[in-house]
């Protein structure tokens, strides 16, 4: 594959910049070469998706459903072989199955509808957080349809995107062992910039290289997770970006803050995932969530399935999504929030990632994580794990380097737990690229009831 | 009860025969579909050994025989595609994997 292949529509100022990047004296070792694969008729379905995004309204009236929904479940269940299975539709929305990321991770293939045509079909593994590592199946056009909603999410916090030729648009950071490197550039902002860069030294020529490399490129936006922006923040940068968006693990507030307070921008934080894209974008009040695709309807069912009134919390179930080779209908997210009305929109509130754990106090009372995230929510812990053992043990594990006190740590949480509690507290290396920040040995029947 | 009516029969073809038709498409279609409607009407009468007033047996045989096995291939030739089109988007899964590595190769 050649860059005509990579760039279709290159233009030569975006030949310039994307040699500049590549041949950057300080650019780090990049680890593969992407490109976005944009043909003149992408690029128009790019933008046609970015003019729907601004113009129709987003979301359904309390207890119905969108009014897109019934023509995307009839195409479901006429052209895509998974759901063709289930036989004859139910009449009601609610009686249809529901479907995990295991089925997923099984036959991805099943998902692809019979008409889409598998020209620039785009393959990616994804790494196995939830115990099913997943094979993501996408488009060309599903991928640059990023830009706009990461945009819109920028509105919501009144940052405007202006960046255009000749300048980078947006790094996406992380901290990985390994991870696939490259840059990039975009025809739907104008053949601006994006890289993808990993900030662990071994990915540099000199580890010292990465903040004038950084400096040089001066970013609109990084996006990242907790941990590249903790690493950021040791970086002696001088430019400075007009916003961080945070994706992929929980930020807690005191990285928040100290991230705000460096960079003078605001902290995004947008709820995203590989199998739908940016679903939801944290508002400024901080407790709510705001839609962002008006082509995703979102559920909360309880655990046996059942919708969840407004306001209860339980799982976020998705139907929809922008990527045509893989529709979603009823797709269990493993995340957890209550869905709530702001006026006429749907919001979420109280969002927490995965499988809601419930820890036990010395006492045997049932403690909720969002306690225990309250709990910690002075220090500024760019990654940590808790876990609890069958006998009620506790295992703090934190990155080194991590600015927090044990004795304060143990401080915060013997409320909590009660001080006959044993907690363990242990300085890692490393958690390997991703980790679940809480989890126990305690099962569902031991677990104590809800609170 | 008609002349030629078996208890024995009729339990046959619950218990035996419908499980196979069971196999071959959803209970709804042969409520819904006018075809799989038609089917289980002669395959029941067939079980119980009757046929359709108006009817000679190679009619009811033949009528028969037309709707079973365009059914049968219609689920064969569903399944055959089924399987094709996985096939062919396991096969350019296995390309775009294939291409990415050699590219991350040539980069390490």
């Amino acid at each position: 594959m050649t860059d005509s292949d990579r760039f279709p529509l290159l233009t030569d100022e975006g030949r310039r910049l994307l040699r500049r990047l590549r041949e950057h004296p300080r650019a780090p070792k990049y680890t593969a070469q992407c490109g976005n694969r944009l043909t003149a008729d992408y690029l128009r379905r790019v933008r046609a998706f970015e003019s729907e995004l601004r113009a129709s309204p987003r979301g359904w009236p309390p207890g119905a459903l969108p009014h897109w929904l019934d023509d995307f479940v009839e195409m479901c269940f006429r052209d895509v072989p998974f759901y063709r299975r289930y036989g004859d539709r139910p009449l009601q929305f609610a009686d249809l199955p529901t479907t995990t990321r295991a089925d997923l991770s099984r036959e991805i293939w099943s998902f692809v509808p019979d008409s889409q045509p598998l020209d620039d079909l785009i393959w990616y593994a994804t790494s196995g957080a939830t115990g099913h590592p997943l094979t993501i199946l996408s488009h060309p056009v599903a991928g640059a349809c990023y830009t706009p909603l990461l945009k819109l999410a920028l509105t919501r916090h009144k940052v405007e995107l202006t960046s255009g030729a000749g300048q980078v648009a947006c790094i996406l950071v992380g901290w990985q062992k390994r991870a696939y490197t490259y840059p990039s550039i975009t025809p739907q902002q104008n053949d601006a910039g994006h890289i993808k860069l990993n900030l662990h030294p071994d990915d540099w020529r000199r580890p010292d290289d990465r903040a004038p490399f950084l400096d040089d490129c001066n970013p609109e936006i990084y996006t990242g997770d907790p941990i590249a922006f903790a690493e950021l923040l040791q970086l002696p940068l001088r430019s400075r970006p007009r916003a961080l968006i945070s994706t992929a693990m929980m930020l807690l507030p005191e990285l928040r803050r100290r991230l705000e307070s460096h960079f003078g921008c605001p902290v995004v934080d947008v709820y995203s995932m590989n199998e739908t894209g940016p679903v939801a974008v944290r508002d400024p009040d901080m407790e709510t969530w705001t839609l962002l695709q008006p082509g995703l309807f979102v559920e909360i069912l309880d655990s046996d399935g059942n919708p969840c009134p407004i306001g209860r919390r339980g799982e976020v179930t998705l139907t929809g999504g922008f990527n045509p080779f893989l529709p979603l209908l009823r797709y269990r997210t493993n995340d957890f929030a209550a869905l709530d009305y702001r006026g006429d929109q749907p919001v979420l509130i109280g969002l927490e990632g995965r499988r809601p754990v419930l820890f036990r106090s010395a006492d045997g009372h049932a403690i909720s994580t969002l306690d225990v995230t309250a709990a910690l929510k002075p220090f500024a812990l760019p990654q940590f794990a808790l876990h609890q053992f069958a006998d009620g043990a506790l295992h703090l594990r934190l990155r080194n380097g991590a600015a927090a006190d044990d004795s304060q740590l143990r401080a915060a949480l013997t409320p909590l737990f009660g001080v006959t509690q044993t907690l363990t507290i242990e300085h890692v290396d490393s958690f390997g690229d991703k980790t679940l920040n809480y989890t126990t040995d305690l099962s569902p029947t031991t677990q104590p009831p809800n609170p | 009860m008609p002349a030629g009516f078996c208890t024995t029969r009729a339990l046959n073809f619950l218990r035996n025969d419908l499980a196979e038709l069971a196999s071959l498409a959803q209970a709804e279609k042969f409520i819904a579909d006018a075809d799989r409607r038609e089917e289980i009407a002669r395959l029941c009468f067939r079980a119980l050994g009757l046929r359709p007033a108006g009817e000679t047996e190679a009619q009811a045989q033949d009528r028969l025989a037309t709707l079973n096995s365009a059914e049968r291939q219609r689920v064969i030739r569903a399944a055959r595609e089924a399987e094709a089109r996985a096939s062919e988007i396991r096969r350019k899964m296995a390309e775009e994997a294939a291409r990415q590595a050699e590219m991350k190769a040539m980069r390490e």
